[in-house]
C-alpha cells in the first residue's frame, strides 16, 4: 500500500496544477454568469452591472443604463440563449466542485489502468464540453440535438490543443491491477501529466517504453524528485516505486541528445520474479532490456559530436528532434 | 504573452479535411503575367499541403501590389498600412501565440519606409513566415525606384536611372543578430518556391523568404535573363537546406551550401552576375521573442491579490 | 538669525530656548537640490509620509531637462514642491513658504521664477561661502545681491559639515540630512519617516538603511538645536484607507485593473515611468510590455495584438503621438479597439520634455488623415488616472474606438493620497469568446442607427476576414463606391454621437448661473476650483466646471454656457493675447479647448491660458477671474 507520507506528498505535488485548472473554470463560470445576468437580468440589474463594467471613473458622467443598451447590441447571444448557458454553468460548477476527485483515484485490482485514465479525463473534459455548449450558445449558433451531448461527456481525442495544455495533474494510487503503462501513450498529448503511485509492488522497469523525446519520464523511490516534473509544461509520466525497481529521469529539457535528457539512477539487482499487473516475465524483463539498451546508448554517445552530428544515425536523431520542435514545449 | 484563461478561448480538435478550394478569395486583381499569382498558389497549396485552419491563419500585409495578398486567401487577415506590416503581426503574435501567421511585403514596404522594422523583426525573431515579393519597383504607384532597383534603371522618379546601387536584402536580412532562417527563390521556379515555403513555415522562429517576382508591366526586362536561361541560376543545395529535385534537370547549377555556415551564407549573399536561390541560413536555436515573453496566466482573482499587494505599498 | 544676508551672519551655535510652533491650515515647502543629490527622492517621501500621517498632500517635481546638468546652475536644478494641509490639497498652490536649497544657484532659478513667497524661510547650505574657489565665493555673492531683492530669511545649514560626521561622500547623504530638517520642521511622524526609508532602501543592504537613518537623525537633532520655529499642521481624520502614488503609477494598476495585457511603448518623457513601473509588476501579472523599436511600431503591435484578441495599449508623449498619427487612422477605419494613454509635455517639437502643458488636445482630436473619430477621455485627478483606464478599455471594446487618455507631466509626476480602490472583478476585460461566428455575421455589420458592429477575433470559425485601412463595405470587402464611402464615414462618425447620448452633463461647482463660468480640462481643476472658491469668498459670482469626457463633448454645455454672463476656459497651452499687437478678434489664436468649445457651442467662450512649463496656481487664477469680472 501507498504510505501516508507518499500520498501527502503527491497531492502537494499535483495541486497547483488542480487549482491552476480551477482557476480557468471559476474565470469561466463567471464570464458566464455576468452574461446570463446581462441577457436576463431586467433594465435596473443591467445597469447595475454595467455600471460596475464601467467603473469609478464614469460615476455621475455615463449613463449605465443607455450605455448597457449598446453593449449589449455588441453580444450576439439572444436571452434565448440564457437557459443554455445556464445547462453549461452547471456542468461547470460540478466539475469546479469535484476537485481532487477529478484528479485523485485508486486503482482498483483487477481494473485497466487505461480506462481508468480515460474516465478521469472524460470527466475533466465535461468542462471543456460545456465551454464549447456556451461558446456556441452566446455565438447563436446552439443546436439542441447536435450540441447537448457535449454537456454530458467529451472524449479526450476531441480536446483541442490548449485544452490539453490545461488538463490537471492525475495522481493514480495503484494497489494491483493491469497496469500496461504503454497503453498510457496515447493521453501524453499537452500538458497532460499522470503520476502512478506504485505501494510496494511492481513491475522492474513500468515506464521504460514510454521515454520519447518530448516526454518527461521519471521512475523514482523519492516523490521529493518532482519538483521538476510538476515545473515541466509538457506531457509526462512519473511512477513512484518500491525499492530495486529501475530508477530513471528522462527530463526533455536537458538537452537535445538522449545521453543528456537521460539519466540512469538504478537497475534492478534480481531479474523480476513475479508476473505484475496483466506483465509476464518476460515482458518485464523486455522493459528492463529497453532501459538498458537507451542507457547504453547514451553512454556511449561521446560528447564533443553534440555540437554537429556527424554519423548518420546522429543526424537522423538530430532530424527527428528538430522535426519535434523540442524547444517550443 | 499568456494564452487564454478562459475556457472559452479554447478551439477543439476536428477531422477536416482542407483542399486548395478552401483557402480561395476572390479572383485576384493583379496585371496578367504578374509574379504574385505564382506566389499566390504557392501559399494556397502550402496551406493545403499543410492542413492549416482557415480561422486560425492570419496573413498580414503593407501597401503595395503584393499587400492585396491577404484579401485573396480565405484565412483571417490585416491589410495595414505601408511599411507597418511586421508591427501589426507582432503584436498579433504576442497576443496570440497559437496563431499561424504569414507577412507579405513588397520592396519598397520591407526595404524602405518599413525599414527599421524589418531590422528589428529579424531581432525578435518571433515565429513568422515573412514573404518579401520583391519586383524592384513601385508598382502600384506607378513606377518609382525602390531600394532594390537595378543601379541605371529608368523609373518615373529617377529618368536619368537610378542613382545608387540596389540594396542586398538577403545580405542586409544576413547581417542583423538572431536572423534565423534566410532563403530566396523566384517566382518562376514553382517546386523550389513551394519547397522553400515549405521550410520557412516549418521553421521554428522568423522566416525571411526574399522571393524574386516579375513586374511585367514597369520592369518585365529585369528577370527576363534569369528566367530564358537557366544557366545563371546557382541553386544551393545541402542535405540541411531545401530540397527540390523536381528543378535540378533545369538549374543545373547547384553548390553544396551548409545552411548553418553564417560566412559562407553571406559570402554567397554578395551581389553577383548570379542568381542564387535556396537557404542561405537557418539556426533554430536563436532565441525567440514570443517565447522569452511568455508570462503566467492569471485570472482576475489571482490579479486583484496581486495588484491588492502593490496598493499595499503605496497604503497611508 | 533675522533676515540679514547669510554673508553678514554667522549662523547660530547656541540652541534657542524654545522653538515658537506656528499652527496653521497649510503650507507649501520645497527642496532644491543639483540633479542627483536625491531632493526629489527626499521631498517625495516627506509628501507620502505626510499623507500618511493624515494631511492633504500634492506634490510637484520640479524637473531638469537633463541628466545631468552642470552642477550648480540655476538650470540645473532639481526638486519638489511639497503642499501640504489639513484638509484635501488639489494643486500646487501659490507661493513656497519654506526652501531648503542645497546651494544657492538652484535657489536662483526659483526667485526668478517668483515662485517664493516674498518672506520665505529660506535653509541653506553654507559652504560655498567659504569654498576654495574663488569663482564660487563670487558666485555666491552676487547670487544674495540679487536675492536682496525679496525679503527672505535666511539660515545657514552646515550640511556638508554635519553629514561629513556620518558619510564620506555627503552629495549621497545630504537629502536625508534635510529630510531630518524637515522633518523636525513639521513635526513628522519619525517612526513613518523611518519606515519610508526603509520601502526606499528594500533592495539594499541593511547598512544603507541604518546610514541614511543615522543622517535623519543628524538633520533632526540640528534643527532641534538651531531653530527657533516649527511649524504644525494639524491632520485631518483619515476615516477610510488612502493609498499615495503618482500618476503615471495609478495609470499602470488601472491598465492591470482594468485588464489590458500588453502594453507596447518606446521611451518618451514624462510617459515612461508608466512603463517602467508596469515593467516591475506585469510580468507576474500576466502581461507584457513590450518596448518597441520607435513609436510607430509601439502603436503597430498594439493595434496587431488588439486586432487577434483583449484590447492592448500604448503610452506615449506629443511627439509620440504625432509619430503614431497614421496608425491612429488605421485602428479607426478597421474599427480596432484601442486606448492610447498621452502624458502630455510642452511643446511644439521636443519643447519642454519634463514641464507640463495641455496642448495635444487638438491633434488628438484631428491629426490623422481623412475624418478619424475617436473618444479622448482627461482624467483631473491622480485618482482619476487609475479609474480612467477601466472607463477607456470599456468603452473602446464597446464602440470598436480608438480611446485616448490625456493625461499630463503634472499628474504623471505629482503624488497625491486618494480613496484605495476596492478592485472589482467587473472592471476587468472578459476573455475573447473564441467560439463559432453565426452565419450572416459580418465583420463590420453596422447597425444603420447606431454604427456599432460586432467585432470578430482570429480563430473563430466561419469568421474570416481581412481588416483593411481601405475604404470597405460590412464584409470588409475594399470598396471604392462613392456612397459606400459616405455611409460608412457616417457609421464611424455615428458612434460618438451614440456615445454622447449616454453622457451626463457636466457637473457645476458654484452656483448654477453666475457671472463667470471658468471651464477646464485635466490637471488644472484643483487650481481653478480652489480659484472659484476664494472668489466665491470675496463675493465675485464665479463657478466652474471641469471637462473629462472631450470627444465626445459632455451633453449640455451651450445651456450651461447661457446661465452666466462670460465663459472662459483656463488652460496650460498657448493662446494669443486679446490686446496684443496685431491681434484682433477673428484672428486671435485661442486655448485649445475654447476654440473647440466655440466651435460646438456657438458660443464666444474667452480664455485664459499660460504656457509656463508648470501646473497653474490658485492665486494666478484668482488675478484673471478679478480682471475678468472687474
Amino acid at each position: 500500500m501507498p504510505s501516508d507520507a507518499h500520498t501527502k506528498h503527491l497531492a502537494a505535488v499535483a495541486k497547483p496544477s488542480l487549482e491552476g485548472f480551477r482557476s480557468s473554470l471559476a474565470t469561466t463560470i463567471a464570464q458566464l454568469q455576468s452574461l446570463v445576468a446581462e441577457l436576463e437580468g431586467d433594465e435596473a440589474a443591467r445597469s447595475v452591472h454595467m455600471a460596475e463594467h464601467l467603473g469609478a471613473f464614469a460615476q455621475g458622467r455615463v449613463n449605465p443604463n443607455r450605455f448597457a443598451q449598446f453593449a449589449q447590441g455588441q453580444q450576439a447571444a439572444t436571452p434565448a440563449a440564457a437557459p443554455v448557458l445556464q445547462r453549461a454553468i452547471a456542468v461547470l460548477q460540478e466539475v469546479h466542485q469535484a476537485g481532487t476527485q477529478l484528479t485523485h483515484h485508486t486503482l482498483q485490482p483487477g481494473k485497466n489502468l487505461r480506462c481508468l485514465l480515460s474516465h478521469s479525463l472524460r470527466q475533466i473534459g465535461r468542462a471543456f464540453g460545456a465551454a464549447r455548449v456556451a461558446q456556441l450558445a452566446t455565438a447563436g449558433c446552439f443546436d439542441e440535438r447536435e450540441h447537448a451531448p457535449l454537456l454530458d461527456q467529451y472524449l479526450f481525442r476531441y480536446w483541442g490543443p490548449e485544452q490539453r495544455k490545461l488538463a490537471p495533474m492525475l495522481v493514480i494510487h495503484i494497489e494491483d491491477g493491469d497496469v500496461q503503462a504503454t497503453n498510457l501513450g496515447e493521453f501524453l498529448d499537452g500538458a497532460v501529466k499522470v503520476i502512478l503511485n506504485f505501494g510496494n509492488l511492481c513491475s522492474a522497469a513500468p515506464l521504460a517504453r514510454l521515454i520519447s523525446p518530448g516526454v518527461f519520464v521519471v521512475q523514482t523511490t523519492d516523490p521529493q524528485l518532482l519538483a521538476e516534473f510538476a515545473a515541466w509544461d509538457g506531457p509526462g509520466v512519473a511512477a513512484i516505486v518500491p525499492q530495486d525497481c529501475a530508477q530513471f529521469v528522462h527530463n526533455p529539457l536537458a538537452g537535445t541528445a538522449l545521453h543528456q535528457r537521460l539519466n540512469l539512477l538504478h537497475l534492478p539487482s534480481h531479474a523480476p520474479k513475479h508476473a505484475f499487473g496483466g506483465l509476464s516475465l518476460q515482458q518485464q524483463m523486455e522493459d528492463v532490456h529497453q532501459l538498458q539498451v537507451l542507457a547504453k546508448a547514451a553512454e556511449s554517445a561521446p560528447a564533443s559530436e553534440e555540437a554537429s552530428p556527424a554519423r548518420p544515425v546522429d543526424k537522423l536523431a538530430a532530424l527527428l528532434l528538430n522535426k519535434a520542435h523540442l524547444e517550443e514545449v | 504573452m499568456s494564452s487564454t484563461c478562459s475556457l472559452l478561448g479554447c478551439e477543439t480538435l476536428d477531422n477536416r479535411n482542407f483542399s486548395l478550394e478552401d483557402y480561395g478569395g476572390p479572383t485576384p486583381r493583379w496585371c496578367p503575367g504578374c509574379g504574385d499569382h505564382a506566389i499566390l498558389t504557392a501559399v494556397q497549396r502550402l496551406l493545403a499541403t499543410e492542413q492549416l485552419k482557415p480561422e486560425t491563419t492570419v496573413f498580414v500585409s503593407g501597401i503595395g501590389c503584393s499587400s492585396r495578398f491577404p484579401h485573396y486567401v480565405e484565412t483571417y487577415g490585416f491589410h495595414g498600412i505601408h511599411g507597418r506590416a511586421l508591427p501589426l503581426a507582432t503584436g498579433i503574435k504576442l497576443a496570440r501565440p497559437e496563431l499561424d501567421v504569414f507577412v507579405v511585403m513588397g520592396d519598397g514596404d520591407c526595404c524602405s519606409i518599413g525599414a527599421g522594422h524589418w531590422v528589428h523583426a529579424i531581432r525578435y525573431n518571433l515565429n513568422l513566415t515573412v514573404m518579401l515579393l520583391d519586383n524592384n519597383i513601385y508598382g502600384l504607384t506607378k513606377k518609382q525606384t525602390s531600394p532594390t532597383t537595378p543601379q541605371g534603371f529608368k523609373s518615373n522618379t529617377q529618368p536619368r536611372g537610378s542613382y545608387l546601387p540596389p540594396i542586398n536584402p538577403l545580405q542586409t536580412t544576413l547581417g542583423i543578430t538572431n536572423a534565423s532562417f534566410v532563403a530566396q527563390t523566384a517566382d518562376w521556379m514553382p517546386s523550389h518556391l513551394a519547397a522553400t515555403l515549405e521550410a520557412a513555415h516549418a521553421h521554428q522562429g522568423l522566416s525571411f523568404v526574399r522571393i524574386l517576382q516579375r513586374c511585367p508591366v514597369f520592369t518585365p526586362d529585369i528577370f527576363t535573363e534569369a528566367v530564358k536561361n537557366p544557366q545563371i541560376t546557382d541553386v544551393l543545395v545541402h542535405p540541411q537546406g531545401i530540397e527540390d529535385p523536381t528543378s535540378a534537370g533545369i538549374y543545373k547549377s547547384q553548390i553544396t551550401h551548409d545552411p548553418s555556415d553564417i560566412h559562407e551564407a553571406r559570402r554567397l549573399a554578395e551581389a553577383c552576375d548570379r542568381v542564387r536561390v535556396g537557404l542561405f541560413f537557418r539556426n533554430e536555436s536563436f532565441p525567440r521573442y514570443e517565447v522569452l515573453r511568455t508570462v503566467p496566466k492569471r485570472t482576475v482573482e489571482e490579479k486583484i491579490n496581486l495588484l491588492n499587494k502593490e496598493f499595499d505599498r503605496y497604503a497611508i | 538669525m533675522s533676515c540679514t544676508p547669510p554673508s553678514d551672519s554667522a549662523p547660530s551655535t547656541t540652541a534657542p530656548t524654545a522653538a515658537t510652533v506656528h499652527t496653521l491650515p497649510e503650507h507649501i515647502l520645497e527642496i532644491l537640490s543639483d540633479s542627483g543629490e536625491g531632493a526629489q527622492k527626499c521631498g517625495q517621501s516627506f509628501g507620502a509620509v505626510s499623507a500618511k500621517m493624515g494631511n492633504g498632500a500634492w506634490t510637484v517635481e520640479i524637473i531638469p531637462a537633463e541628466i545631468q546638468p552642470p552642477p550648480r546652475t540655476p538650470e540645473g536644478a532639481s526638486g519638489v514642491r511639497i503642499r501640504i494641509g489639513t484638509d484635501e490639497v488639489t494643486n500646487w498652490g501659490n507661493r513656497t513658504k519654506l526652501v531648503i536649497a542645497f546651494n544657492e544657484q538652484v535657489l536662483l532659478s526659483r526667485h526668478r521664477v517668483q515662485a517664493l513667497a516674498d518672506d520665505a524661510i529660506i535653509l541653506i547650505e553654507n559652504m560655498w561661502e567659504t569654498h576654495a574657489d574663488a569663482n564660487i565665493r563670487q558666485a555666491w555673492a552676487d547670487a544674495f545681491a540679487e536675492l536682496s531683492t525679496a525679503n527672505y530669511r535666511f539660515i545657514q545649514v552646515p550640511m556638508e559639515e554635519e553629514c561629513l560626521k556620518i558619510v564620506d561622500n555627503p552629495r549621497r547623504g545630504k537629502n536625508m540630512f534635510a529630510l531630518g530638517l524637515m522633518s523636525w520642521i513639521y513635526h513628522r511622524d519619525v517612526e513613518k519617516v523611518k519606515d519610508q526609508i526603509a520601502m526606499q532602501f528594500r533592495h539594499k543592504p541593511k547598512e544603507v538603511y541604518e546610514r541614511n537613518v543615522r543622517l535623519l537623525e543628524a538633520g533632526i537633532a540640528w534643527a532641534q538645536t538651531h531653530l527657533d520655529f516649527r511649524f504644525d499642521i494639524p491632520t485631518g481624520d483619515v476615516s477610510e484607507d488612502l493609498v499615495v502614488m503618482n500618476g503615471n503609477t495609478a495609470l499602470a494598476m488601472g491598465a492591470v485593473m482594468s485588464g489590458l495585457e500588453l502594453c507596447s511603448m518606446y521611451p518618451i518623457t514624462p510617459a515612461t515611468s508608466v512603463s517602467h513601473y508596469l515593467s516591475s509588476i506585469f510580468d507576474d501579472m500576466g502581461g507584457v510590455v513590450h518596448q518597441a523599436e520607435d513609436e510607430i511600431a509601439a502603436i503597430g503591435v498594439a493595434i496587431g495584438a488588439s486586432y487577434a484578441g483583449k484590447v492592448a495599449f500604448t503610452v506615449t508623449s506629443g511627439p509620440g503621438m504625432a509619430l503614431k498619427t497614421e496608425f491612429i487612422g488605421l485602428a479607426v477605419m478597421s474599427e480596432t479597439p484601442l486606448v492610447i494613454v498621452d502624458v502630455q509635455r510642452g511643446g511644439p517639437s521636443t519643447g519642454l520634455p519634463t514641464k507640463v502643458e495641455q496642448s495635444d488636445l487638438l491633434s488628438t482630436l484631428f491629426a490623422s488623415p481623412g475624418d478619424s473619430p475617436k473618444v479622448v477621455l482627461a482624467p483631473s485627478t491622480i485618482e482619476e488616472c487609475f479609474h480612467c483606464m477601466i472607463t477607456a478599455r470599456q468603452i473602446a471594446e464597446t464602440f470598436r474606438a480608438v480611446v485616448v487618455v490625456l493625461s499630463d507631466a503634472n499628474l504623471a509626476t505629482g503624488q497625491q493620497p486618494f480613496s484605495r480602490p476596492k478592485l472589482q472583478a467587473n472592471w476587468h476585460a472578459l476573455e475573447p469568446n473564441l467560439g463559432p461566428v453565426k452565419d450572416g455575421h459580418q465583420p463590420f455589420g453596422w447597425d444603420a442607427e447606431t454604427g456599432l458592429s460586432q467585432r470578430i477575433v482570429p480563430g473563430r470559425l466561419g469568421g474570416q476576414y481581412t481588416a483593411t485601412g481601405l475604404a470597405h463595405n460590412e464584409d470588409s470587402h475594399v470598396s471604392y463606391d462613392p456612397y459606400n464611402n459616405q455611409r460608412t464615414s457616417a457609421m464611424r462618425s455615428r458612434k460618438l454621437a451614440v456615445l454622447q447620448s449616454t453622457l451626463e452633463p457636466p457637473r457645476v461647482v458654484g452656483p448654477e448661473s453666475n457671472d463667470l463660468l471658468l471651464v477646464g480640462w485635466g490637471s488644472t481643476r484643483g487650481a481653478i476650483e480652489e480659484a472659484a472658491e476664494k472668489a466665491r469668498a470675496e463675493g465675485l459670482g464665479v463657478s466652474s466646471t471641469h471637462l473629462t469626457f472631450l470627444s465626445p463633448l459632455q451633453p449640455g454645455l451651450k445651456e450651461i454656457f447661457s446661465r452666466f454672463q462670460h465663459v472662459m476656459t483656463v488652460e496650460i497651452n498657448y493662446s494669443d493675447e486679446a490686446d496684443d499687437p496685431y491681434i484682433n478678434e477673428e484672428n486671435r489664436r485661442r486655448g485649445q479647448l475654447s476654440w473647440l468649445l466655440r466651435a460646438t457651442t456657438l458660443v464666444d467662450v474667452d480664455c485664459w491660458t499660460r504656457v509656463l512649463g508648470q501646473p497653474l496656481s490658485p492665486g494666478d487664477i484668482l488675478q484673471v477671474i478679478k480682471k475678468k469680472l472687474s
